[in-house]
């Protein structure tokens, strides 16, 4: 049985933290404020008299972090919901097919570190379905015999739809294999 | 005498005006954009976890070849649609096929257990038409008024607009005031990043040369509600109680018709109000008017158990609320909920400011969408009775096949926003901090509302203080006390908003806040 969201109002009053969700939102929150003052560094603030391009966002990021700041203190004083558990098999399969067709639909150049990875194209007729199969995982009742055929008649409703409907300069073929 | 003349000068303005609007929304392809849109919206509203955000994200590339006029009268039509489809899935499945029908599962359902369900879908496709007729009137005749009063805003008055627009925001998001602040923060932070218009320097772009031009709208309300919402479904298992008794008749007979009348009147009027609210009062309607059917009934505990006064007055309050949100958009050019911001994204990509100068500008725009409005009302009081039977089977297709074809059709439609694989990737980014978001319990309404008017309130900000030269006092400045008040617009918008707030945490309130997001739950 999966947990559901929202229904985790068990308090964590165990030790000294009372409330994992706001300790988690508030060091999230204090993350992001320290991205966006690191972002804005070297950036003039200026006056009100004239005010400079750094002025909005490192207010805001500040605001952002005292924010943080009072949900992670109040995550000792105050009791609160647990923290959910996070499920990986979810966002890896679903996100992971999403990267997938931004690497294959028209090819693509990964560099890790010095390692140079070149992703051919694909098109929409092959990224296409990579993506739903691969997006598909992320659901244990998937049944192959039915997604293959939903799948195939998909892609085609995607191809003729997009491509030769709406005339959108999508790729839909590999590179070389035709004029598309 | 005066009065009457000018009463009625502005009544045979608003006649002309919507004559001209008829004019362009009749066009044959205005017409059939405005039923597809319908159509589409009817479908999504039908299907659970489909969103209209996600939606009008994916189909934004449809409309590329389309002229604006056309594009924007069927993205509203998918917004709309959804209401009227979101109840169908509420009454028959007991799920709300869209946030706004949540109350409708309440007595919607009841009665279809009860065999009554063509009555419930009748009342509220009913409901849902009269309701949208009406605040297609009012949308027309506040909209020459407002528009006025709009080129009367200077920059400080709008700045302090936009805030009055976040706080209502604030209050009526779920959870704790702090956190729905919080994640507004966080919207206008990602609301900076790209290049300053100003001064040409890039801030937050970490080097990164994609994002100088700013983040995208669509871009970051497909990651955050189209793939979040995906990956929130696939952790909840619903149980899917389709009624298989017969749908039954769809005419409700006349002790129907006079029970639901005063609720759809009732409905319709706290829909529109609190829609022209900024800051998604739109969502609020549907639980007002509950609350109030329940109060005023003779009999309050037949409500829960197939009232149907518990299913006119809400879907009336969703559909007109709905509608009304168009308000602030189309005259002040603020969004008031995270579909609205949205469509400023869609008119952008047509090129159009969305602002009080829409009206004097491109009345046949302007006039053509509200006319369009009533007509796609009609539409889909006609199209959706007769294709319940078309909703149902769709509602059949299980869930393991709808969200792979969400995912491809959302990496299509983003990918063709700019062409760019790029925007692809980080929608996936994007859906991932959604997911943290959700799992923190932290709301991504306001997130998208903070980033469109982010953007905004800089701009405003910088341009008030460079007219004051650097003075605070011209977002307050007032001394009843002494008789003078140099800005009020400005002033009186920062105090309402300041008391918003301080009611919102008062005790008493919040805890009847809380009471109105538990019915929803």
């Amino acid at each position: 049985m999966l947990d559901v969201p929202g229904d985790g109002a068990q308090p964590s009053e165990k030790g000294i933290i009372k409330s994992q969700l706001d300790l988690a939102a508030g060091l999230l929150l204090i993350v992001i404020a320290l991205v966006g003052l690191y972002g804005t560094l070297g950036l003039r603030f200026g006056q009100l008299t004239s005010v400079g391009p750094a002025l909005m966002p490192r207010s805001v990021a500040v605001l952002t972090g005292v924010f943080g700041m009072g949900l992670v203190v109040t995550s000792f004083l105050s009791a609160g919901p647990r923290l959910e558990r996070w499920h990986w098999r979810g966002p890896f399969f679903v996100l992971g097919s999403v990267l997938l067709f931004a690497m294959t639909i028209r090819g693509s150049t990964l560099m890790f570190g010095s390692l140079k990875v070149v992703v051919p194209q694909l098109g929409l007729a092959i990224a296409g379905p990579l993506t739903v199969i691969f997006a598909s995982l992320a659901d244990r009742d998937t049944k192959p015999v039915e997604l293959l055929i939903f799948t195939v008649f998909l892609t085609i409703v995607c191809v003729g739809m997009f491509k030769f409907m709406l005339r959108l300069p999508i790729p839909i073929l590999p590179l070389g294999w035709g004029s598309f | 005498m005066d009065m009457l003349s000018s009463l009625g000068g502005g009544i045979a303005d608003l006649a002309g005006n919507l004559g001209l609007g008829f004019g362009v929304a009749l066009s044959l392809k205005n017409l059939g954009l405005c039923f597809l849109g319908c159509l589409i919206g009817t479908l999504i509203g039908v299907l659970p976890g489909v969103g209209p955000i996600a939606t009008i994200t994916m189909l934004l590339p449809i409309t590329f070849g389309i002229d604006p006029v056309g594009a924007l009268i069927m993205l509203a039509g998918i917004y709309y649609g959804a209401q009227y489809g979101g109840s169908t899935t509420a009454i028959l499945v007991n799920i709300p096929g869209e946030a706004t029908s949540v109350v409708t599962t309440l007595d919607g359902h009841q009665m279809a257990k009860q065999g009554r369900a063509g009555v419930a879908l009748g009342i509220s496709a009913i409901g849902s038409f009269f309701a949208g007729c009406v605040s297609t009137v009012i949308i027309a005749a506040l909209a020459t008024p407002l528009t006025k009063m709009a080129l009367l805003f200077g920059p400080a008055d709008y700045f302090s607009l936009m805030v009055l627009g976040l706080m209502f925001a604030v209050v009526l998001a779920r959870g704790s005031v702090a956190r729905a602040i919080a994640v507004i923060l966080v919207g206008v932070l990602l609301s900076t990043v790209g290049t300053d218009l100003e001064s040409g320097e890039e801030r937050l772009t970490f080097g990164w040369s994609e994002i100088s031009d700013g983040l995208d709208v669509a871009v970051l309300a497909m990651g955050l509600f189209g793939f979040a919402e995906i990956l929130k479904n696939l952790e909840t298992t619903q149980t899917r109680d389709v009624v298989h008794a017969a749908i039954g008749n769809l005419l409700p007979n006349r002790k129907d018709f006079r029970q639901s009348a005063a609720p759809i009147l009732r409905g319709t009027f706290l829909g529109s109000l609190l829609g022209l609210l900024p800051g998604n009062g739109a969502v609020l309607g549907p639980f007002a008017s509950y609350t109030l059917e329940k109060k005023l009934a003779d009999d309050p505990s037949r409500f829960g158990k197939g009232a149907i006064e518990g299913v006119a007055g809400p879907e009336s309050a969703n559909n007109a609320g709905a509608q009304t949100a168009f308000i602030p958009l189309l005259t002040l050019g603020i969004p008031p909920n995270a579909v609205m911001a949205l469509m400023v994204g869609a008119m952008t990509i047509h090129g159009i400011v969305p602002g009080p100068q829409i009206m004097t500008k491109q009345p046949q725009l302007f006039w053509g969408m509200i006319a369009s409005m009533w007509l796609g009302n009609l539409m889909l009081l006609i199209i959706n009775l007769p294709l319940i039977g078309l909703w149902v089977r769709f509602l059949k297709v299980p869930y393991r096949l709808m969200f792979p074809s969400i995912v491809l059709l959302c990496c299509i439609g983003i990918y063709s926003v700019a062409n760019s694989p790029i925007d692809v990737f980080m929608t996936a980014a994007f859906g991932f901090f959604g997911y943290a978001l959700l799992k923190f319990g932290l709301e991504p309404a306001p997130l998208l509302l903070g980033f469109v008017l982010g953007r905004l309130m800089e701009e405003k900000l910088r341009q008030a203080l460079v007219i004051a030269r650097g003075h605070m006092t011209t977002f307050v400045d007032c001394q009843p006390w002494l008789g003078t008040c140099a800005h009020p617009i400005s002033t009186g918008l920062l105090v309402l908003s300041l008391i918003i707030v301080i009611v919102a945490v008062l005790p008493s309130i919040s805890k009847s806040r809380d009471e109105v997001f538990q019915d929803a739950d």
